[in-house]
């Protein structure tokens, strides 16, 4: 069996005990001859067993108790044992082995399900649970996951099975199992023992006798002893003696005893009930007859509280009867929260609230329905008892860790707080109870409620008692409010005052009607409860009032002889209805009223209206006969009779209307006396004389009589006021008495608070005490905090949650040079002039600081008007506010504009070293011989084109090795030896050569290398500064090329200046030598200038002409004419050319057509693309002298001829024309002309 | 004209010059002092092919070589008459160790040159291939 929710009652009957109040019904209704129930929980009925049944319950520490238990014992008590140790459930257990040593009797481990018989002493096996059933003890599988209750769950068990012949014992062990179980056991009449604080572990049987249910607290062998004598008493022994009934009037005497010394009269309590709770106290007493009890109780006032008690007692838990809760949270909560405000709580009243368990179960099961609900009606639970050490448990709501059982785990989560010591009632359910002693046979009810709760005590009563509750309960209800009961109660006899509404849950309804409650409370409100309550003679009308019979006597005449009718006020409201009146009268639909003529049944209005207004106007009685009024039974004739009523000065206080149906009987009126009633006598045999006297006898008589009518109206109508107001100041006086019964309660309350409220106080106290502890230390700390704020340098400010400034350090003033008046309490942007109203402040307090707790080293810059341009850095910090602290925000300056400015410089510094090195090509490696450490300038691998592993320790003997990694093998050597040579320190460390990068480009380096030594003399580092001078040496080799071009040309040119002279000498004396010889070095410099001009390359056609004609510049455009295309004339080409140009001129200058003054000549050029690229160029002169061949061929034919041919490839043709020379030159473009326009294209 | 030489020997006669240089007239100048000389002339070109053509063609017993040729190295004809065993002087702007290439065997005269000195330094070294 897993998983048992412990508030339903389990449905397949292993559950030791059934819920008490099912057994007892069984008992009150099957079996009312045996002696039997008193109560629901008194199991006694079911003592199966012919002799004591001993249940022995230990656990951690249990076996030595037992055992001394065991040893103590005679083997020969005539009880059986039952030892229920807690045990490991998977280990075989040696104990009954163990303890048969210590005893005689037979001691087995249960198997089987034994019979059990006396003197045998029973084991419980490992793992298992056991209960005794049918006098057998029954094995049960043990839920590994449920809380161990086995000593519990045998204990309820043997309850119910031995009745007062059950005996618990509860040895050492921890947590609170046996509690519940000795629990069941006193209630069920029998005998519970704990261990004393012999016990190993005590908590255990502690608990158990915190519980207030052990009647013995001993060490084992005492308890054995008790036992010993217990089972050979005659209440529990096998034989039992007739000893506690020989003395039949015995409980009535004790019952007095009670009575008077508590004011609690057991006399109608149920006989039974009343002789087991006295037997067994005199058991504990060690006494065999009642009137040695009696006097015994007359002795010791102790053993009365004791006795009552025990008497009282019962047992009780939480939702002990599930289903019926459920049936009042279905079906009469809701309709309690059903119209009703917060202004009206629902009223419930628990009868024989014991501890406190079911008053507690109904508020939660009130506070889960209003929740279900929605309705937020507040609840008023009155919880009474007559035991007022029960009331106190209640009011403290603390429970041990066993209700487990029965409260749901959510349950205990909401409505219960853990405490050590087991369960405490919440708060809120604690406020909606209050506890009340209260004696429902005495004290006066409470009223005006809705629910009754009297569950299981109108079966402690006898019918008399019974009988009387009930009409008291009837009067406490509300019309329509319910009464729960117990379950095997039923309203019996009073069922005249109550519907059933559920009769399986026993849950009725208030008739209405109104019930006067037979009984006189106490008056005397503030005196003891000691008074004894007044009991209705057995018969006696209930409604009757005891007092004032006169009276009664005459409302009874009344009641019997006048006519029924009403008292009405002059505005003929209905003040008071005597007799039956409801063949007359019926309330009216609609709003509730007591207006006569509303009320009137069908026929009488008219009639009785018109009589009332006539008595009211002639002031005396009227009578209206032959009514008719609509009955049941169809239309009934009556006289209607209304008489003023007078009273005080009033004129018309009233008026009495009387329904007479008898109205034609020989009583004729009351009012009317018009009519005598008196016949007129036969006077004829009388005689004359006497029948005058006798006339006026009679008439004297006749006025007599009218005049006592008239006193005894008087008087009746007084009489019937006086008894009117008597009624309801009753009625008055009993609302008073409950509403005082409540203010006692309340103060109880109150006193209870105040209880608490001192201890509250108490504890404040002490707090207060460690406050101020705290407070000296917090002063000091803060002290503490002040000097180092006071001595730090940074400014230092507190600021507020809305960043005013709270304080300022001294350095904050000194700082920013301003005043403490101009700072504290204002806020930060305002600070002199606003000059802290900085963007970045701004972000720093009202962005970042909301969202870290914490800012460090946050800069701001910004120039500040006292002290100028500043950089400050910042670091933040917000106090997390304690309690209601405002929150804070410490804010330290620090200014580091110095420090900034010379990092900065600093930076720069080393950006511009940077840029040149860069710039420079210039790089370095350092050696550390300290560190072990090769480490290599940023720029390094840029410069050398291959990167050193940067920070890199290395063996420092073949560190400067890694240097030669990337020298070129031609160069290696070299270096190689020059490194050894610096490492010695033979030689300065400078030396060039060549690096292959990983980019493949070959770089000259220049390397200087230098150490720095320690004071040891020892090498520290080495510095290798490489600097790339490829560029350098570059512009070397370009330079020594241009040099050597320079000279080729240079020795070219004085070649062919050697060349020309050669050829000039040829035909010439010296003076004519000089001349040609410098026109044509002439010639050839101006070719040689426009070539340098162009950068040798290339010189224009036209330009070339101009160049070589510049002696005949005037003559350009006029008689020289040139025409052709811009074409450029490759250096070979124009240095030909012009050479060939400058013999022409100077040949037609002495010769041709440059020779006179008319002469012209025409120097054409062009470049041909097809049929081959050709360029051509053309000289022809006109105009001038007549021309004859040369007579030999001179160095000018050459030049033209044969050299300019051989400059440009081509051909020359040249004609000597009668008109003027013509030469042509035809050459291949390719080698003539610079093509330029393909250049792009290549 | 001053004729350095007024009587040319056999040798002279029998050897045949090509002239190697770009520069025509300093090829004109160079090819009259060799006809004065009496040296058979096999060419004068400017350009390294027509030169080369008539190296391997083997018109010429011996060559004037001018270094660089509108430009263009003139080793290949160096190795080329160094291959075939004749005699040549190579005639240059450039100082000897400005120039580049291969030149076995050269003998290396500078611009401008005195006509005596290059026919001496020729007839030399036809002199010392006969011996």
């Amino acid at each position: 069996m897993t998983n048992r929710d412990p508030d339903l009652p389990d449905a397949s009957g292993t559950l030791p005990t059934p819920p008490p109040g099912s057994s007892a019904l069984d008992d009150a209704q099957t079996s009312s001859s045996v002696m039997v129930g008193l109560l629901g929980e008194d199991v006694s009925a079911k003592a199966n067993m012919a002799f004591p049944v001993v249940g022995v319950g230990a656990s951690a520490g249990g076996l030595v108790a037992v055992t001394q238990l065991l040893q103590a014992l005679p083997a020969d008590t005539g009880a059986s044992f039952v030892i229920i140790q807690h045990l490991a459930p998977d280990v075989t257990s040696n104990l009954s082995e163990i303890l048969s040593r210590s005893t005689l009797m037979p001691v087995c481990e249960v198997c089987d399900e034994p019979e059990v018989e006396p003197d045998h002493v029973y084991v419980i096996p490992p793992g298992r649970d056991m209960i005794i059933a049918g006098g057998k003890l029954v094995l049960l599988e043990q839920d590994r996951y449920a809380r161990r209750r086995g000593i519990d769950q045998f204990f309820c068990s043997l309850a119910e099975e031995c009745g007062h012949k059950a005996i618990g014992v509860v040895l050492s062990g921890a947590m609170s199992d046996g509690t519940l179980g000795l629990e069941a056991i006193k209630a069920a009449g029998g005998i519970t023992f704990a261990q004393n604080d012999s016990a190993q572990h005590d908590s255990m049987p502690r608990s158990a006798v915190a519980s207030g249910c052990v009647d013995f607290v001993l060490p084992p062998d005492q308890i054995a002893h008790e036992i010993a004598r217990i089972a050979r008493h005659p209440y529990v022994a096998p034989a039992r003696s007739e000893a506690l009934v020989e003395d039949a009037s015995g409980h009535v005497r004790i019952a007095e005893i009670v009575h008077r010394a508590l004011g609690v009269d057991f006399t109608h309590y149920k006989t039974n009930t009343l002789l087991r709770r006295i037997a067994r106290r005199m058991v504990l007493h060690k006494m065999t007859t009642m009137r040695e009890y009696e006097d015994y109780l007359r002795r010791d006032p102790a053993e009365v509280e004791a006795l009552f008690r025990d008497i009282l007692i019962s047992v009780t838990t939480f939702f002990r009867d599930p289903e019926s809760c459920e049936a009042l949270a279905q079906t009469v909560f809701p309709k309690l929260f059903a119209g009703r405000t917060r202004q009206e709580p629902v009223r419930i009243w628990t009868l024989g609230c014991s501890t406190g368990e079911e008053a507690y179960s109904l508020a939660m099961v009130y506070a889960e329905c209003a929740e279900v609900a929605g309705s937020d009606v507040p609840l008023q639970l009155f919880a009474t008892d007559l035991n007022s050490i029960c009331v106190e448990k209640a009011r403290t709501g603390v429970y041990p860790a066993s209700i487990e059982q029965h409260v749901s785990p959510t349950r205990l989560q909401r409505f219960f707080t853990k405490e050590e010591a087991g369960y405490r009632i919440c708060k809120d359910i604690r406020e909606r109870c209050i506890f009340s002693r209260h004696n429902v046979l005495v004290d006066p009810p409470f009223s005006r409620v809705d629910l009754i709760s009297c569950r299981n005590l109108l079966i402690y009563m006898e019918p008399v008692l019974q009988k009387q509750i009930m009409t008291l309960l009837h009067y406490s209800l509300k019309p329509g409010g319910h009464l729960w009961l117990g379950r095997s109660e039923t309203a019996g006899a009073s069922r005249a005052l109550f519907d059933v509404e559920d009769v399986r849950n026993k849950i009725f309804v208030r008739r209405v009607g109104r019930s006067v409650p037979g009984l006189t409370f106490r008056a005397a409100l503030g005196g003891g409860r000691t008074e004894p309550f007044l009991r209705a003679a057995p018969g006696a009308p209930l409604e009757v009032p005891r007092h004032n019979l006169p009276k009664e006597a005459e409302r009874i005449l009344l009641a019997k002889y006048v006519p029924p009718g009403v008292v009405i006020s002059a505005a003929m409201e209905i003040v008071q209805f005597r007799g039956d009146t409801g063949p007359y009268l019926a309330p009216a639909a609609g709003a509730p009223s007591l207006h006569l003529l509303k009320m009137l049944r069908e026929g009488l209005l008219v009639g009785v209206r018109a009589a009332i207004l006539r008595a009211g106007e002639e002031a005396r009685p009227v009578r209206e006969e032959r009514l008719r009024v609509q009955s049941d039974q169809g239309f009934r004739e009556l006289a209607v009779e209304v008489i003023p009523i007078k009273v005080g000065d009033v004129k018309q206080s009233g008026f009495l209307v009387l329904f007479d149906e008898h109205g034609k009987s020989d009583r004729g009126s009351l009012g009317a006396r018009e009519d005598s009633p008196v016949a007129p006598a036969t006077a004829d045999k009388i005689a004359t004389t006497t029948n005058d006297e006798i006339i006026r006898l009679t008439q004297e008589l006749a006025a007599t009589r009218e005049y006592l009518q008239a006193v005894i109206e008087q008087h009746e109508a007084v009489n019937e006021e006086l008894q009117s107001a008597n009624e309801e100041s009753q009625s008055a006086n009993e609302e008073m008495q409950s509403v005082n019964e409540e203010l006692e309660t309340s103060k109880e309350e109150i006193q209870s608070s105040n209880e608490e409220l001192a201890t509250v106080n108490d504890e404040l106290n002490s707090r207060n005490l460690e406050l101020s502890l705290l407070n000296t230390s917090l002063r000091v700390a803060r002290n503490y905090a002040e000097s180092i704020v006071a001595n730090i340098r940074s400014p230092l400010l507190v600021l507020d949650a809305e960043f005013r400034v709270k304080t300022a350090s001294a350095a904050f003033y000194e700082t920013f040079q301003v005043s403490l008046t101009a700072t504290e309490g204002r806020l930060i942007y305002d600070l002199g002039n606003g000059q802290w109203n900085i963007a970045a402040l701004r972000k720093l307090l009202e962005e970042l600081l909301p969202q870290n707790h914490q800012i460090d080293d946050y800069e701001v810059r910004h120039s500040f008007e006292n002290i100028g341009f500043r950089t400050m850095v910042l670091n933040a910090q917000r106090l997390v506010p304690a309690a209601d602290n405002e929150a804070l925000i410490v804010l330290a300056i620090e200014d580091v504009t110095e420090r900034a400015r010379a990092d900065q410089t600093l930076r720069e510094s080393q950006d511009r070293l940077r840029h040149a090195a860069d710039a420079a090509g210039l790089t370095y490696v350092e050696v550390d011989f300290a560190r072990s450490r090769l480490r290599a300038a940023e720029n390094f691998a840029a410069v050398m084109g291959y990167a050193l592993p940067l920070e890199e320790a290395v063996d420092t003997a073949a560190g400067p090795r890694l240097l030669l990694d990337h020298v070129i093998a031609l160069d290696r050597p070299r270096v190689e030896a020059a490194l050894q040579d610096f490492l010695q320190g033979k030689a300065p460390g400078k030396i060039v050569y060549r690096v292959r990068g990983d980019d493949q480009v070959e770089r000259w380096i220049e390397s200087v290398w230098s150490t720095e030594n320690g004071p040891d003399g020892k090498p520290l580092r080495s510095f290798a500064t490489n600097l790339d001078i490829s560029e350098m040496k570059l512009a070397e080799e370009h330079g020594k090329l241009l040099m050597a071009e320079v000279n080729h040309r240079a020795k070219n040119l004085l070649a062919v200046v050697q060349a020309i002279a050669q050829q000039t000498v040829k035909h010439a004396d010296p003076a004519t030598f000089v001349k040609r010889l410098t026109d044509r070095i002439e010639g050839l410099t101006t070719s040689q200038d426009l070539l340098v001009q162009n950068n040798w390359r290339g010189v224009d056609v036209s330009r070339l002409v101009e160049g070589q004609l510049a002696h005949f510049k005037d003559l350009i455009g006029k008689r020289i004419l040139l025409m052709g295309p811009t074409a450029r004339l490759t250096p070979a080409a124009a240095q030909g050319i012009g050479m060939a140009l400058h013999e022409l001129a100077t040949n037609a200058s002495k010769y041709g057509s440059l020779s006179n003054k008319v002469g012209r000549v025409h120097i054409s050029w062009k470049v041909a693309e097809v049929p081959t690229p050709i360029f051509t160029m053309r000289w022809l002169e006109e105009g001038g002298p007549k021309v004859e061949l040369p007579t030999r061929r001179g160095f000018g034919q050459t030049v033209i001829g044969r050299m300019a041919e051989s400059a440009v490839d081509g051909t020359v043709e040249v004609e000597y024309r009668e008109s003027g020379l013509s030469w042509q030159l035809s050459a291949p473009v390719a080698g003539t002309i610079e093509r330029e326009r393909d250049e792009p294209s290549t | 004209m001053n004729r350095p030489h007024d009587v040319p020997t056999d040798r002279q006669r029998t050897t045949r010059m090509l002239v190697v240089e770009d520069e025509p007239l300093i090829a004109l100048g160079l090819e009259e002092v060799l006809i004065d000389a009496g040296f058979a002339i096999s060419g004068v070109v400017g350009k390294l092919d027509q030169a080369l053509a008539l190296i391997e063609g083997g018109t010429c017993d011996a060559a004037i070589v001018d270094a660089n040729l509108a430009g263009v190295n003139a080793s290949p004809l160096a190795v080329s008459l160094a291959a075939r065993g004749l005699p040549y002087i190579v005639m240059s702007g450039y100082s000897s160790d400005q120039l580049r290439g291969e030149y076995p065997r050269a003998v290396f005269l500078s611009k401008p040159c005195r006509p005596e000195l290059l026919l001496e330094t020729l007839n030399a070294l036809l002199l010392r291939g006969q011996n």
